[in-house]
Formats: structure tokens, sequence, C-alpha cells
């Protein structure tokens, strides 16, 4: 054990967080390192858009902290977090006949002064974000125009131009269809890995979350009941006590991938 | 028509200076009109205070003063519309419908009842004070630990009822049954002279150019809270300036100009046909558009039927409303 170990890139100690007037979140820590692509899980009212909500410095938590690098995530103004944390919410919506390029320009707002022109860089980080969203074809496009999955991709891109460390994403396939499910999982990943981009998302679907996600966490009550590689997590055991249903593990016989099916009686 | 390149014929940013001239015309046309026809020599004349002293005077002390709070109410409207639509993420939300001008009116009423007769030029304040009291009502009912959009329209329709049904109620049980409480409810520019102009402009100057300065918030607005607030934006205090912004220019203007439905719902509807969402854009451009619609408007009040005056809450609704269906029809 070195001394001056880097701190985590996030971390939460001790959290405890509200939604509404009910406690959501009770005494949850996590780490995540720089590079990790993690995916939190649970059912329903579990307190995994709190958890989101919280890390995201969208909501400040009633007792614990979240610290980013090591800082407190309060101590910081809410634009240095947005320079190195994006965060997509859940079906976000946005005017329909704003173009992808401009929806895309937002994500300079942190980096931008109140009023500055856009720089070289402001224009090249856009670029650079339509690309690997894979929206580029599609810039000049209203998003009224979009599908589901062009959109959602569209999206990614506004938080890819924001050049975050950090990207935080809450149920971001709920109501595309499954070919698009994959190819926006599929994307998260590839950033993930190509451009070292952290990625931590809230999802629903607990079998893709374990093909595409090297850990899960899982919360059960405002707690975290597992923490791990999905091999351990998505067991069918773990899933009664999650979901209080019998639900038996099967493995695709050639990618190894898992699906969750009603076991047997 | 409606999808792609196409959608947006002129470049947004190039309505700007087109607007900026089609008010310089209109105002032109505001000076030039009246019970005295004035050519455009004599207008030049009059507004350079040379030639002729009768047309200086028309000129200097009755048409452009009048032209120019025409212009400040039309600009201030417009603008607060802009704010409040952004603000409230809804198409629906103007000064008049959200309640920020509503107190307006009760005040106005109040200060008529407990002393009738009193001139115009001491409503004013009261009115100003009665309408940033709706205003701060409107916020405080939408708070619960934070603002939601839905919430705030809805406060604003509530108070704004409230003061409508408060002012009827005691016109109709009063017999200071004034002229004056019912050409302030009906709004107008009557008589408006210097003394209006100069109460008048420094709000518009001051609040216009903080509210164009609020462009890019308002942009971020249009994505939600959430991301905004993701991108940076202290959400809850930027919508506080903003609504004291809208406050401000709502209540320096029915303080003029009396209750004037309308302009600041549709001419931001119009702005936005014309130029796009971008509020960089947008705010100038309706602030530009505000100003021409109701010197149009009030020119139209004053001569249509003369010696006899509408109210020229009335003709902008009746040049406004078909004016705004057309554009709705040819470009949306």
């Amino acid at each position: 054990m070195s001394a001056s170990v880097a701190p985590p890139l996030l971390e939460a100690r001790g959290l405890h967080a509200r939604y509404g007037t009910r406690e959501a979140l009770i005494d949850v820590s996590l780490t995540v390192t720089h590079g990790e692509l993690l995916a939190i899980i649970g059912p329903n009212g579990s307190g995994k858009s709190t958890l989101l909500r919280t890390l995201a410095r969208m909501q400040r938590p009633t007792a614990g902290a979240v610290t980013l690098g090591g800082v407190d995530l309060w101590a910081l103004s809410p634009r240095a977090v947005a320079r190195r944390v994006a965060f997509l919410p859940q079906a976000p919506e946005a005017p329909a006949d704003l173009t992808v390029e401009e929806l895309v320009w937002h994500g300079r707002y942190p980096h931008r002064g109140m009023l500055a022109p856009p720089t070289s860089a402001d224009g090249a980080a856009v670029k650079r974000a339509l690309a690997w969203a894979g929206v580029d074809e599609l810039r000049a496009r209203p998003l009224g125009t979009l599908s589901g999955g062009e959109r959602q991709r569209a999206w990614v891109a506004l938080a890819l131009a924001q050049e975050p460390e950090l990207l935080l994403l809450d149920e971001p396939t709920t109501f595309l269809d499954l070919g698009h499910q994959h190819e926006l999982l599929a994307l998260l990943r590839r950033l993930n890995a190509e451009r070292r981009l952290t990625v931590v998302m809230v999802m629903h679907d607990v079998a893709q979350a374990a093909q595409y996600a090297p850990r899960m966490l899982a919360l059960l009550a405002g707690r975290v009941l597992l923490n791990g590689p999905p091999a351990e997590v998505v067991t069918s055991a773990h899933l009664a006590t999650l979901f209080g249903a019998r639900l038996a593990v099967l493995h695709d016989p050639v990618s190894g991938a898992p699906a969750i099916v009603p076991a047997p009686l | 028509m409606a999808i792609g390149t196409l959608r947006r014929r002129p470049p947004p940013a190039a309505t700007i200076p087109i607007a900026a001239l089609v008010l310089l015309l209109v105002m032109a046309l505001g000076v030039a009109l009246g019970s005295v026809r004035l050519g455009p020599a004599a207008v030049l004349d009059g507004l350079l205070d040379r030639g002729d002293p009768t047309a200086r005077l028309i000129v200097w002390q009755l048409r452009l003063p009048r032209v120019l709070v025409g212009a400040c109410v039309g600009a201030n409207l417009a603008l607060a519309g802009v704010l409040l639509q952004g603000i409230t993420r809804n198409p629906l939300a103007d000064p008049h419908v959200l309640g920020f001008s509503s107190g307006a009116g009760v005040a106005a009423i109040a200060v008529l009842l407990l002393a009738p007769g009193t001139p115009l030029a001491l409503i004013a304040p009261a009115a100003f004070a009665g309408s940033l009291a709706s205003a701060a009502a409107v916020y405080a009912l939408a708070w619960r630990g934070g603002i939601s959009a839905v919430r705030f329209a809805l406060a604003g329709v509530a108070v704004a009822a409230f003061g409508t049904a408060l002012s009827t109620a005691v016109i109709a049980s009063s017999d200071l049954f004034t002229q004056s409480a019912l050409s302030f409810l009906a709004g107008g520019l009557f008589a408006r002279d210097w003394s209006h102009v100069h109460q008048l402009w420094p709000y518009t100057l001051a609040a216009g150019v903080a509210a164009l300065l609020t462009a890019r918030w308002l942009n971020v607005f249009a994505l939600g809270d959430d991301v905004a607030r993701g991108l940076g934006v202290r959400v809850e205090r930027a919508r506080l300036a903003l609504v004291a912004l809208a406050a401000l220019l709502t209540g320096s203007a029915v303080a003029v100009s009396g209750l004037l439905a309308f302009v600041g719902l549709v001419v931001p509807h119009a702005a936005r046909l014309l130029a796009g969402n971008d509020h960089r854009t947008l705010l100038p451009l309706a602030a530009l558009l505000g100003a021409a619609l109701l010197v149009l408007a009030d020119t139209f009040a004053r001569v249509a039927f003369a010696p006899t005056e509408i109210p020229v809450g009335i003709v902008t609704a009746v040049i406004g409303a078909p004016a705004f269906l057309a554009l709705l029809r040819t470009r949306a």
C-alpha cells in the first residue's frame, strides 16, 4: 500500500438522501475509478435515480459526501463540476426544431463565458462529439425528425461536447427499441474503451447491464446490496432477493451473455 | 417548407435589421398621421425642430412622446413574454396570463376607490408596485423547495384570475365607477406625454439590456431544468433573476399603459416563427416587433375612427390575431 495513492475519480461515503419526504438512500458508499464502466441496478423505488442524481450534484445528500477527485462535490461550483461530469437525465426533452448541432453546442456552456464568442477549441470539441456519437451526418437535422435512437445519440453527443471525464446516464435506453438499445450501449462501451471515458449508468434491464458493464452495483430499499462483476451479482438467489421473483439465469452458449427467465415451478 | 434548410429562409440574424427598419418606418408613420396629417418634409422639419411651429408642436408635444411610449411598452411586454415563455417552457405564458400584470389593475382600482379623482400620474406608481407584488406572489406560491415550470404557470393563472375577479368585484359593487379605472383596465396610450417617456425608458433600457444578456440561460433552460443544472447553470438563481426582470419590464409598462393583453403572448411567437428558437436572436427581434406592433396599433387606434379613439388593446388583438394566424399557416 503506497501512501500517496491518487484519490478515486468519484467516491461516495455514507450517503443518505431523500426522494420527496422518503429516505431514498441509506448509508451508500461506492468508489468509481478512472476508466470504469459501472451499471447501477435494482427494483423500482430502490434509489437508483436518487443515487445518480446525488452523484451528479443534482441533489444534495442529507448526510455523507460525494467527492470528485478527492474534492467535495458541493465545494465546487456547478460550472466546475459540469466541465468534468456530464449528466444525461432519463428521457430529456428539447424543442423539436432544434438541430442536432445546435443541441450539441449547448455542451460547451460550462466552458464558455457569458458573452465570450465561441473559440476554435469549442468548435473542435463539438465536431469531435458529433463524430464520436455517430451523429455528424445528422448535424443539420431538427431533433423532431430523428428516430428515438438517433435522438438519444444526439444527447450523448451533447454530453461528450462537455469533454467530461465522467458520464452519468439515467436509464439511457428507455423508450428505445431493442436494436437501438444495443446500438447505444455498444456506443457507450466503445467510448469507455477507446476514449477512456468513465461511465456510470442506471439500468433497468439486468441482463443488458450484465452484458455491457464489467461491474454492477445493486441497490435494494436504498442500501447497497451487491457490488461486483456480473458473474457474482447476477445469480438466481440474488435476483430473488432483489426482485422478489423466482428467476433463473441462463447463459448464451456462444457469447456467455446472461439471459434471465422465469424459473420453472 | 416544413423541414430542413428551407425552414428559415432569411438567416435568423438578418431579421433584426429588417425589424429595426420596420420599427423606424412605423414610428415615422405614427408621427405623421393624426387629425392633422403631416407630409414627410413636415415630419422631418418637426423632428429637427425647425420650420412651421404648429408642426413642431404636434411632433414634439403630442405625437413623438406617444410613439416613444408605445414603442417602450411594446418592447417591454414582448421581452417579458419571451422570458416567461422561456422560464415556464410554456407557449401560452405571457405577463397577462401569468398574473404579472393583474396586481397592477387591483392597485390602480384601489387607489381610485380610496381617492377618487386621483390623476393618472399618481396611479402609475401604485400600478407598478401592484404588478411587482403579484409577480412576487406567483413566485412565492409556486415555491416548494424549488420551482417547477408547471407549478409556476398554474400559480400565475390563479393569481391572474384572482386579480381579475377582485378588480371586477370592486368595480361592479362601487358607485365610484370612474372612466379612468375602466380605461386603465382596457389599456391605452391616450394623452401620454414626455413625463411617461421619462418614467418608462430607463426600465426599457436597463431591463431590456439585462434581458438580452440572459439569452444563453434561456437557450439552456429550453432543454429542461436537469440538463440546465447538469451544464452548470444555477437554475433557481437564474430563474429568480429572469422572473424579476420580467416583473420589472411588465410593471413599468402597465404602470404607463394599463393592462394590455396579447402583445406579450403573440409577439414572441411571431418572432420565433421568423427566426427560430435561439434567444440571442429571439429577444432583440421580439423587442423590435413588439415596439412596432404597438406603435402601429396605437396609430390605427388614433386615426381609424377619428375623432374618437379606440383602446389600443382592442386594436392589437384585431391586427395581431389575423397576422399571427397568417404567419402560423405560412411558416409553421
